[in-house]
């Protein structure tokens, strides 16, 4: 096979959540040469994407989504440990669902879906207090902190997450993107979020244009 | 009688309400001062009624009835709903562990039960209950992420958790029936993230069997959040005799694709509408929406969720109160 069949049959293999192929081409795409970085951006993360495509079509549903991010993670496994530089993280993102809270199958599918398309993140896990996100923002120096809340009674903790971003860091605060079954673009505008998404693809696509965002004010 | 049989034919739409939490507000109860006090049930229905006088009268909202029965650890915070803070059963010898609750003894199920009869035979309007449907219960068990991956990887560990879960709620509703309970809505929020086909086959058949088994004197609604504008076709055929929609469905295009003996509730928004705006703003929304309905005899006003425990009580009454109003006045 050569290098375009490999990484071609690598995202195919996502798509079509087949963990042994994207074990076989990742360590053939390693065997043939081919970078890891290559392998993982143009091979696992397009298949990701092609992922998102269907999801937004609405022809995969969330189950499909899942699975095929469980096949990139094998992939990742094998590619990862065989990157030769530091990969250049498309930005630091500290994500949870919000205090009162245990319902993270949409920040789980979040976070598969940004860490495919390159982010760096920093997963809080559910029924996160507003402490630790602040806590973790300064630990790793994140550009967008991301809450979640799937309860009406619980997504006005996302506010209190903000007025703390507020507090500790003026206007140099990382950018807040918000989502959830509840959650609605008014009421992000509502309690000062940067950026609101309604599913996972989109989530990837808000937190591109907040990275795009956070480099034209000069904060990275 | 059907239920649209009971709604129709009156001057008035008629309204169910999701504000049991209000009950809360009212009484200065924590949520399992309540729970765990069948006469405490009672005292607060009965402050409910006097205060807003719905339709329906109603126990409070107890959708961790199953899991806490069950013996998950929750998250009980005192004004607000239990959350599980554990999805134990991953395995089939895990669900094999775990025995289908018996109402009339196991847990506060017999409590409820009192409750419910004692709301029954106290307040002569007819008696509303919500619960958990069998999918979500199954999906709290397992925990989300974990139960998608399974329906593709595992799919007959799925059906014996869903086997499970559907005699755990059928026992369950069908003690309720037995209490006095004659509106039952179970409520599939998670079913949301099914594709039609999957969710004919793990909800809409096990549901059919479940509103069959609760016979025909009891008036049986389903209620699933979000968009499910996709999934409305499967639930039109599932056997329930009204559905209850969210906010984010425009209910004035719904009500015109679905047949004229379903019910359709909702949708008043419980969080930008009841909790935020001013009495007099929901007044004129309660009365928006109302007017939209004009027409259709099917449509019974409801929220399109749960309202929130710290919902001011005066945009409740300003609801309720719109929400009386004659057909020929809006």
């Amino acid at each position: 096979m050569n290098k375009e069949e490999i990484l071609d049959t690598l995202a195919r293999a996502v798509v079509e959540m087949n963990e042994e192929t994207v074990e076989q081409m990742a360590l053939l795409a390693l065997q043939s040469g081919i970078g890891a970085e290559e392998a993982i951006e143009k091979g696992l993360s397009r298949g990701m994407e092609q992922v998102g495509k269907l999801y937004d079509a609405n022809q995969y549903f969330i189950p499909e989504v899942v699975v095929c991010a469980d096949t990139m993670y094998k992939g990742l496994e094998i590619l990862r440990p065989a990157t030769t530089k530091l990969q250049n993280s498309k930005g630091r993102i500290v994500i949870g669902v919000v205090e009162g809270d245990t319902h993270d199958i949409g920040k789980n599918i979040v976070v598969m879906m940004l860490e495919s398309a390159g982010f760096e993140v920093y997963d809080l896990g559910r029924n996160v207090p507003p402490a630790d996100f602040i806590k973790r923002v300064r630990e790793v120096d994140a550009d967008i902190v991301a809450m979640s809340s799937l309860m009406t009674t619980t997504m006005k903790g996302m506010k209190t997450v903000i007025e703390e971003l507020y507090y500790h860091y003026q206007d140099h605060k990382p950018l807040v993107m918000v989502g959830g079954a509840p959650v609605s673009k008014p009421f992000a505008i509502q309690i000062g979020a940067d950026g609101y998404a309604s599913n996972a693809p989109g989530a990837v696509r808000i937190a591109q244009q907040l990275m795009q965002q956070r480099r034209k004010d000069g904060c990275d | 009688m059907r239920l649209i049989d009971f709604i129709s034919k009156r001057d008035r739409y008629l309204s169910f309400p999701w504000m049991a939490t209000a009950g809360l507000q009212l009484s200065g109860y924590t949520l399992y001062d309540v729970y765990l006090s069948p006469q405490r049930q009672l005292e607060v229905a009965q402050r409910m009624n006097q205060e807003f006088n719905a339709d329906f009268t109603y126990p409070m909202d107890d959708g961790a009835i199953f899991v806490e029965t069950l013996g998950l650890p929750l998250l009980k915070p005192d004004f607000d709903f239990p959350s599980v803070l554990e999805n134990p059963i991953k395995t089939t010898k895990d669900l094999e562990e775990l025995q289908v609750p018996n109402p009339y003894s196991d847990g506060r199920m017999p409590l409820n039960l009192k409750a419910l009869e004692l709301i029954a035979t106290g307040i002569r309007k007819p008696l509303s209950l919500s619960i958990q449907g069998p999918f979500t219960l199954a999906v709290e068990l397992v925990g989300a992420t974990d139960f998608v991956r399974a329906i593709i990887r595992n799919p007959d560990f799925i059906e014996k958790v869903l086997d499970f879960t559907n005699q755990v709620v059928g026992d369950y509703a069908r003690a309720t029936v037995k209490a006095g309970t004659k509106f039952i809505c179970i409520s599939e929020p998670t079913a949301v993230i099914l594709s039609p086909d999957r969710f004919e086959k793990m909800v809409a058949v096990r549901l059919r069997a479940l509103y069959n088994s609760l016979g025909p004197g009891v008036w049986k609604v389903l209620h699933i959040c979000g968009d499910t504008r996709f999934l409305l076709p499967h639930m039109l055929e599932c056997g329930a005799e009204g559905l209850s929609l969210d906010q984010v469905m425009d209910l004035s295009s719904i009500i015109k694709k679905v047949p004229k003996n379903t019910v359709i509730l909702g949708n008043l928004d419980p969080i930008y509408v009841l909790r935020e705006l001013s009495p007099e703003e929901v007044r004129a929304k309660t009365l928006e929406l109302l007017r939209s309905m004009k027409g259709y005899s099917n449509y019974m006003f409801s929220f399109g969720c749960d309202c929130t425990p710290d919902t001011p009580l005066n945009n409740l009454r300003a609801a309720m109160e719109a929400s009386r109003t004659r057909i020929v006045d809006l």
